[in-house]
């Protein structure tokens, strides 16, 4: 029994110490934001949601942020198979490589893609156009939301005992067949939860698609963006109401998360 | 995140895929260095362009400056305000049951659910100018929270929160706790058994949660532009700088700045993979 | 005394896992708390310990009170299962912990660490980390560390077990010599009774939360007072015995009951033979020791200085445990499924229930 049931004077003190801060932290901003969003009353947050365009960028963060979750999360099963089977030289470098889009600034990310394919920019005629458009955000959004599910499957891929697969070529399996009905099924979970992170991660991209969208309303507009443009237009319900929308969709993938969550944390 | 450090010696034994592994080798390291080291490379290019004397005139202008130490400075703050207090919740976490827990642990992770721009939001309504709170806080001890380093710095708290628990939690619950038993029969006090027991153990994951937020707080921009105010030299991260340089065309600074913002983080990553990836092979 | 135990009661939840335990140990003893798993005896050890509350009941140590005393105050030496060294301290620091604690100047410190990695042999092996030492030193330095502060009481938590047969007996010899040495009162919790035979001054033995009996090795052996206890501490064998007149009858076979026990007559009691006692022969009147009945052969087994023989026996019907020396076995000459009389050479019979 790891905890210990019968708390002293001090631990109540710790435990008092860490629940004000978490709350303060975590619970009040939740609050604040319910509040401020219906506090004309629940009609006008309706109309401000389903205004047109607020739709149409909702519309807009769905479509890129289940597309990256798609690309990174093919990829990343590969990516992560790569790091943990095979050795070669500076395979510590690469596994660096993964964490940085984790702490490159977005704003960054944006600016390089503006730097390599906008009007000025290094790849300026390509035949599709990146700048302010789809499919440069889209490259933006799998930029940033690339981690996650590589983070998650490593750990679950490195644990899982090669002698599984070995035993399986013995009888026979062809690589593919290993792979779909040994490995996958094991690390089934680490990919779920790591398609849940990159997706909240998507959801929630702000600076990278603003600069390399160029923020076209009706055209190159995220929900994030819409928030940011309501708010410079002093339409705070509007903000508010998107905002609240989002921020529902973050506590719905709180708690799948909280379902899905690897049992590593000592209960 | 970074506590994923690769598996020791996991040896290539498949004879079975000599086309697949190359395959897959090289659409893995592809995918990463299109989609990253590139990226790098080409602010870095982009940024020296106009040759060194250009890089530091862009860069040491004031207002960059400015811009650039308040990131910095802001982010090592909530660094060390974070180490510690998620430290303590990880510990009260993992040792002790009381009402709220359940609920606690759940929302741990929210700031990795929610969009940034969300975030910022949140705190304009909970402490803007507006509400009783900064009211009283402002006109009781003069101090601002929003459209002031408090507000990014909050802003920062709450994002990197979850970091250093995650980091710190799984090795606290490895911990043996008969350790910690071993030392009380020995006369040792909690916090004396804190310090010579526990904390030796869980520093390098206290250490590298830490670092993990400092780095992510440096770029981190969607709360800041809501929360800070955007004032030039007083309360504009580097982030916003670069982003308001970009729509105002100006490459030269936007560059130079994103190439010292991304040498610090650079560092700072890479510097704790390196050190880790000796720790797990040692 | 050194240690008394009053009442002692545990519980989780619903489940009591320390039934009203009372117990009473000698300065200088090495107690052993013998049960199986799950018998509560790790859990009575720890609340001697501080380590876990107690719901009623008191503890005193060397005459004290110290039921509400937390572990840091209780001058108890603590020993557990899995040695539980400070991973990130070496041997030496880990012994001098305690000392340190205590703020014990640096030279009398390393005075005593010296000291005690001597008594545990240890002596060049100060500067190693516990992850390069091997299962049976960690041990040992983990009973320096608990012995350091010179504590009234040691207290070891099953400790044996992760160990080879071998090292277990070395490692054995070593802590039965350094306790007498110290003359320090001390507390074994195992399951293994071998090991409570070997190292006991006295056993309590413990099911289920209760203290069943506590008595001097051999006393418990060969005379003891629970069913559990007969059952327990090394194979034995149970018939239901009518006790009537001065004889013992079961089913049909009659035997001479012992003397001291005339107030069981007219009562139905268990009997109980040690398989050392049991005698098998291919005709009655070979037989040394009084006769039970028949039964055939179903295995035998060598083990060592003795052959071990499992018989079944036809009236009543339930198996027997036989361990017969190499020569009488050689003598008789016993064969899987031969048919044999069984007699038993002494028996003993069980206080009712």
């Amino acid at each position: 029994m790891r905890e210990k049931p019968v708390n002293t004077f001090w631990a109540w003190v710790l435990i008092g110490i860490v629940l004000l801060y978490a709350g303060l932290l975590l619970i009040a901003p939740i609050v604040a934001v319910i509040g401020g969003a219906f506090e004309k009353g629940i009609q006008p947050f309706i109309e401000a949601i389903t205004a047109p365009d607020a739709l149409l960028s909702l519309r807009l963060t769905f479509l890129l942020a289940i597309s990256a979750a798609v690309i990174n999360t093919v990829l990343g099963i590969i990516v992560s198979w790569v790091l943990v089977r095979h050795q070669f030289p500076g395979k510590w470098f690469f596994n660096a490589l993964v964490d940085l889009p984790f702490v490159v600034s977005p704003v960054i990310v944006g600016y390089v893609m503006i730097v390599l394919f906008g009007r000025t920019g290094w790849f300026q005629n390509l035949p599709i156009q990146l700048a302010f458009s789809v499919p440069g955000m889209l490259i933006v959004t799998v930029f940033v939301s690339l981690p996650f599910v590589i983070r998650e499957v490593m750990p679950v891929l490195a644990s899982l005992r090669q002698e599984q697969e070995e035993a399986a070529y013995t009888l026979g399996a062809s690589p593919w067949t290993t792979f779909s009905r040994i490995v996958f099924p094991a690390i089934r979970h680490g990919i779920i939860y790591g398609v849940i992170l990159t997706l909240a991660r998507a959801l929630g991209e702000f600076g990278a698609v603003a600069v390399i969208g160029g923020a076209i309303e009706g055209a190159t507009e995220t929900a994030t963006v819409y928030i940011y443009r309501a708010l410079l237009d002093r339409n705070n319900i509007g903000a508010y109401s998107m905002a609240i929308v989002l921020g529902l969709i973050a506590v719905g993938i709180l708690v799948i998360m909280n379902r899905l969550r690897p049992n590593e944390r000592g209960h | 995140m970074m506590q994923a450090a690769l598996p020791a010696k996991a040896a290539a034994r498949n004879p079975h895929l000599p086309f697949g592994k190359w395959g897959l080798r090289v659409s893995a390291l592809t995918y990463l260095i299109m989609m990253i080291a590139i990226p790098i490379i080409v602010i870095n290019i982009e940024g020296l362009r106009g040759g060194l004397d250009q890089f530091f005139a862009d860069f040491t202008r004031p207002a960059a400056l400015s811009a650039l130490w308040l990131s910095i400075w802001t982010a090592a703050v909530m660094a060390v305000i974070n180490i510690i207090m998620g430290t303590l919740t990880a510990y009260v976490l993992i040792h002790y049951r009381f009402p709220g827990k359940r609920l606690l642990d759940s929302m741990i992770d929210l700031p990795f659910a929610i969009p940034t721009l969300v975030t910022g939001i949140m705190l304009v309504l909970l402490y803007g100018p507006q509400t009783a709170v900064s009211g009283f806080l402002d006109r009781q001890l003069g101090i601002r929270i929003l459209f002031a380093p408090p507000g990014i710095i909050l802003a920062l708290l709450f994002l990197g929160y979850p970091l250093v628990i995650r980091s710190v939690q799984p090795v606290l619950a490895r911990l043996d706790t008969n350790q910690e038993e071993a030392a009380y029969t020995l006369g040792a006090s909690g916090w004396l058994t804190f310090r010579r027991v526990v904390l030796p153990v869980i520093f390098p994951a206290m250490l590298t949660g830490g670092l993990l937020s400092f780095a992510r707080a440096l770029g981190e921009f969607g709360s800041i532009v809501i929360v800070s105010g955007n004032i030039p030299m007083r309360s504009q991260t580097a982030a916003v700088y670069i982003f308001g340089q970009v729509e105002a065309g100006n490459m030269g600074a936007a560059s130079s700045v994103s190439v010292v913002l991304l040498l610090v983080s650079l560092v700072v990553t890479l510097g704790v993979d390196f050190a880790y990836r000796r720790k797990t092979y040692a | 005394m050194s240690i008394l135990l009053q009442n002692v009661i545990k519980r989780y939840g619903t489940q009591t896992v320390v039934q009203d335990v009372s117990l009473e140990i000698e300065q200088g003893e090495l107690f052993v708390l013998l049960g199986p798993s799950g018998s509560g005896k790790s859990t009575l050890l720890r609340i001697i310990a501080g380590l876990t509350s107690l719901d009623s009941g008191t503890i005193y140590l060397n005459g004290r009170d110290v039921t509400n005393l937390p572990p840091q105050k209780r001058g108890t030496g603590f020993v557990f299962q899995n040695y539980s060294l400070f991973q990130h301290m070496t041997a030496a620091q880990n012994i001098a912990f305690g000392l340190e604690i205590q703020r014990v100047p640096r030279p009398e410190r390393e005075r005593r660490v010296a000291e005690l990695l001597e008594l545990i042999g240890l002596s060049d092996l100060g500067d190693r980390m516990p992850s390069q030492l091997s299962g049976g030193q960690q041990q040992r330095v983990a009973v320096a560390r608990a012995l350091a502060q010179q504590p009234d009481v040691l207290l070891l938590d099953e400790h044996f077990g992760a160990l080879d047969v071998k090292i277990r007996a070395q490692i054995r010899q070593n802590l039965r010599e350094i306790q007498q040495r110290l003359n320090v009162t001390a507390i074994l919790v195992t399951h293994d009774q071998e090991e409570a035979f070997e190292l006991a001054d006295r056993i309590g033995v413990i099911d289920g939360g209760r203290l069943l009996e506590v008595g001097k090795p051999d006393k418990l052996y060969r005379q003891p007072r629970e069913r559990f206890t007969a059952t327990f501490l090394g194979s034995t064998n149970l018939w239901k015995a009518e006790r009537n007149g001065k004889s013992l009858y079961i089913g049909d076979r009659q035997l001479p009951a012992p003397d001291e026990t005339d107030h069981l007559s007219g009562q139905t009691v268990d009997m109980m033979t040690r398989p050392e006692a049991i005698d098998l022969a291919h005709k009655p009147e070979d037989l040394r020791g009084h006769v039970l009945g028949q039964g055939q052969i179903e295995s035998i087994s060598f083990a060592g200085a003795m052959e071990r023989i499992v018989v079944r026996m036809y009236e009543p019907e339930q198996r027997i445990q036989v361990m017969m020396n190499l020569n009488r076995a050689r003598e008789v000459g016993i064969h899987p499924g031969d048919e044999v009389w069984i007699g038993a050479r002494d028996y003993y019979l069980l206080p009712l229930q």
